[in-house]
């Protein structure tokens, strides 16, 4: 009987080829009715598979670039889905798939690196770190959506509607509150962790610049009336800073963030 | 000789009334804040991230960040836009807070018709939570979440108070910081003249009043990996209450002071039993993690001569094919690989050994007499910090918090209705996201029920 890491392992695959179906009928219009049922089974697998990644481990997953993969799925498809139950088509049901689409990307990606299970360093060992993961997953998710909704509003023939609008405002507003917690949560954390308020290094250089720029999103619509292409454009300039700043770290070991460890053995 | 023509003439506008006037306007506007909010966006990914990508070290990048006087400049002009917004706009949040304000109708909202009464609409709004309703010439008005309007405000509050309390941080006055290295078993006195192994801020005084003990350490790591997986320390205060220390778990003593265990290291107690009959104990603190790093400790009180003595920790010791090896990274079955000189009272060098492998409570036979290393223990790096400013930064991020969720999670909604020809319509506009279609809707369809209409 394989163990519990094993499994999971096999699950996230799993997943994996479902969500790449589950993209494929986002975009396949003809595919379309398989779309849900899909949706429905790839958030099963990914939440079973980070339950068991957690079981594992022994803590939530969130230590590594192929944990932080499972969890970043499973946030976007979540997310999918609960776009896909409460749309009835239109903009945001679009913006849904193509955050779909996303999802297997995400799992490929996390394909790359150590899948090896190891308990938290001492660093991390906190509710804190917890909170802090937890919210920055809730507000990529966001933002991802958001973003996909701007996408669709700048695309040739498309342009802007009073739902898009308010699809990029809504997101843009939730997901700087998300990344206000998270940043407040790990501002705190830093300090108890380093006597040092806010870590000025890449990842938190990227994620203050992300942080503004979705405060200037909102300025640009409540203070100077931004919609259409001009807010979604905003809303997309953000994208990559914020994409850098959820993954640099997976590729730069240069900062703070970055745990997939070296392993270094005993001789 | 006083003009009669002049008598009682009102004076002009005082030069340069209008310009502190303009310039006010300028300073309180939505423009200039955006523009700074965009500069600082702009210093980030220009100028630090290059430099991060590039490796300057986090300590010089952070300098950048918070001394820089480009950045000082956005800073300044970000306190002074903020303050400035908040008082130009806060006469209109208060009032949006308690009821008033502009209703969803002229806001742009959308009404559709609800096929009930104006009394049926009002009653439902009120049991929806639409408390505050004052009526218009044609319908009314009701608002939910009034105090949410405020939220922006008491957001930038927060912000110019985070920047408040962290210029406090960093500057030169309010903050100490030091560390301290102790061992099991030794106390930490702050009034002690060589009580910090370093101070990088600030003047130890500020702390003079501390005293603890360590009772503890204990380093974990896991299996065979160099994979720190717990660091815990158990000090104990004068009014001998003991409290876990960990890495992620400071002790704070009082509201202003911090006390986090940094590091850790090996501290083994050496007796030096000299040939002529007298014998010292001593703690030596050492850089000699992970196995295979050496450090080296002096022994005296075998005169004339003293012995330098290079040591190698190996926490968890295995023979591999005749050379040291360990199996994991605790000190669990602990030998020590050592080599000794000998120094002479004039200074001269002798080497005696090297790479002997010794176990703890072994002598050591030196021509001067015996040592023994007893034991091996461990020492941590205690940071000590204290600042008034630490309870002004975390009221601050508490003030962001919570004007972020509720201006943005829970904002104020205004519910209008109005008489129109196809009888009484509804509009609901959210603050922030602007028409809220759906939640029209739902109270539309709730109305439907009540009225029976």
């Amino acid at each position: 009987m394989p163990d519990v890491a094993t499994l999971q392992m096999a699950v996230q695959a799993l997943a994996g080829a479902i969500a790449v179906a589950g993209a494929l009928t986002a975009v396949v219009r003809r595919w379309r009715g398989a779309y849900r049922p899909l949706l429905v089974v790839e958030c099963g697998l990914l939440t079973a598979s980070a339950a068991m990644r957690w079981f594992a481990a022994g803590h939530p997953p969130m230590f590594g670039t192929y944990e932080n993969t499972v969890t970043a799925a499973l946030a976007l498809a979540v997310t999918a889905l609960a776009v896909d139950l409460r749309t009835r088509g239109g903009r945001i049901a679009d913006a849904g798939r193509a955050v779909a689409v996303w999802v297997p990307v995400q799992i490929a990606y996390g394909a790359f690196f150590s899948t090896a299970a190891y308990p938290l360093t001492i660093s991390e060992r906190s509710l804190l770190v917890d909170v802090h993961v937890g919210f920055a997953w809730a507000a990529y998710a966001l933002v991802a959506l958001g973003s996909m909704v701007a996408l669709g509003v700048v695309l040739p023939g498309r342009g802007g509607d009073d739902d898009a609008d308010a699809a990029v405002v809504r997101t843009a507003g939730l997901g700087f509150l998300m990344l206000t917690v998270m940043m407040a949560v790990g501002a705190v954390y830093s300090w108890m962790l380093t006597a040092d308020w806010y870590p000025w290094e890449m990842v938190g250089t990227l994620t203050a610049a992300a942080w503004l720029g979705y405060a200037a999103v909102l300025h640009a619509r409540i203070m100077f009336g931004w919609r259409g292409r001009r807010l979604a454009w905003a809303m997309l300039a953000v994208l990559p800073v914020t994409v850098a700043a959820f993954w640099v770290w997976s590729i730069y070991a240069g900062t703070y963030h970055h745990f997939d460890i070296a392993v270094i053995r005993a001789f | 000789m006083a003009n009669s023509s002049n008598r009682g003439e009102r004076q002009g506008p005082r030069p340069g009334a209008g310009l502190l006037r303009a310039a006010w306007r300028f300073v309180a506007s939505r423009g200039f804040a955006t523009a700074v909010l965009l500069c600082w966006i702009a210093l980030l990914l220009v100028w630090v991230v290059p430099f991060q990508v590039y490796g300057l070290p986090t300590a010089q990048v952070r300098g950048i960040v918070l001394t820089e006087p480009f950045f000082l400049v956005v800073y300044a002009l970000l306190l002074v836009a903020d303050v400035a917004c908040m008082i130009a706009r806060l006469p209109a949040r208060l009032r949006e807070a308690r009821g008033g304000g502009a209703g969803a109708f002229a806001r742009g909202a959308a009404g559709v018709p609800v096929g009930a009464s104006a009394e049926t609409v009002a009653r439902t709004l009120r049991s929806s939570g639409y408390g505050r309703q004052r009526a218009t010439d044609r319908g009314g008005v009701a608002v939910k979440r009034g105090p949410s309007a405020i939220g922006s405000v008491v957001f930038h509050l927060g912000f110019v108070l985070l920047v408040v309390g962290i210029a406090l941080w960093e500057g030169p006055y309010a903050t100490f910081r030091g560390t301290a290295t102790l061992a099991e078993g030794e106390s930490f006195d702050g009034s002690a003249p060589k009580a910090f192994a370093d101070v990088a801020k600030g003047s130890p005084s500020a702390v003079s009043g501390l005293r603890f003990t360590v009772d503890r350490i204990r380093p974990e790591f896991h299996r065979d990996i160099l994979l720190f997986t717990k660091l815990e320390a158990a000090i104990t205060d004068s009014a001998r209450t003991t409290f876990p220390v960990r890495l992620s778990d400071p002790w704070f003593p009082d509201a202003e002071t911090m006390v986090a265990i940094e590091d850790f290291g090996y501290a083994p107690v050496v007796r030096a039993q000299s040939a002529a009959g007298g014998a010292v104990v001593s703690v030596y603190k050492l850089r000699a993690f992970p196995a295979g790093t050496k450090d080296s400790l002096t022994v005296t009180g075998m005169a004339p001569s003293s012995y330098r003595i290079d040591v190698e920790v190996y926490g968890d010791y295995r023979d591999r094919s005749g050379k040291p090896g360990t199996a994991t990274f605790n000190l669990t079955d602990p030998r020590l690989r050592i080599g000794v000189t000998r120094v002479a009272s004039n200074g001269t060098e002798k080497p005696l050994f090297a790479g002997r492998v010794v176990r703890l409570g072994e002598p050591i036979l030196l021509p001067d007499g015996t040592v023994t290393f007893e034991s091996v223990s461990h020492y941590g790096v205690f940071r000590i910090t204290r600042s008034p400013a630490g309870p002004v930064v975390l009221l601050a991020l508490a003030l962001c918090l919570v004007g972020a969720v509720s201006r943005l999670a829970l904002p104020r909604e205004v519910a209008e209705w109005r008489e129109s020809e196809g009888g009484i319509e509804l509009a609901v506009w959210r603050d922030v996201y602007g028409p809220w279609d759906a939640g029209r809707d739902r109270i539309s369809r709730s109305m439907k029920g009540d009225d029976g209409a």
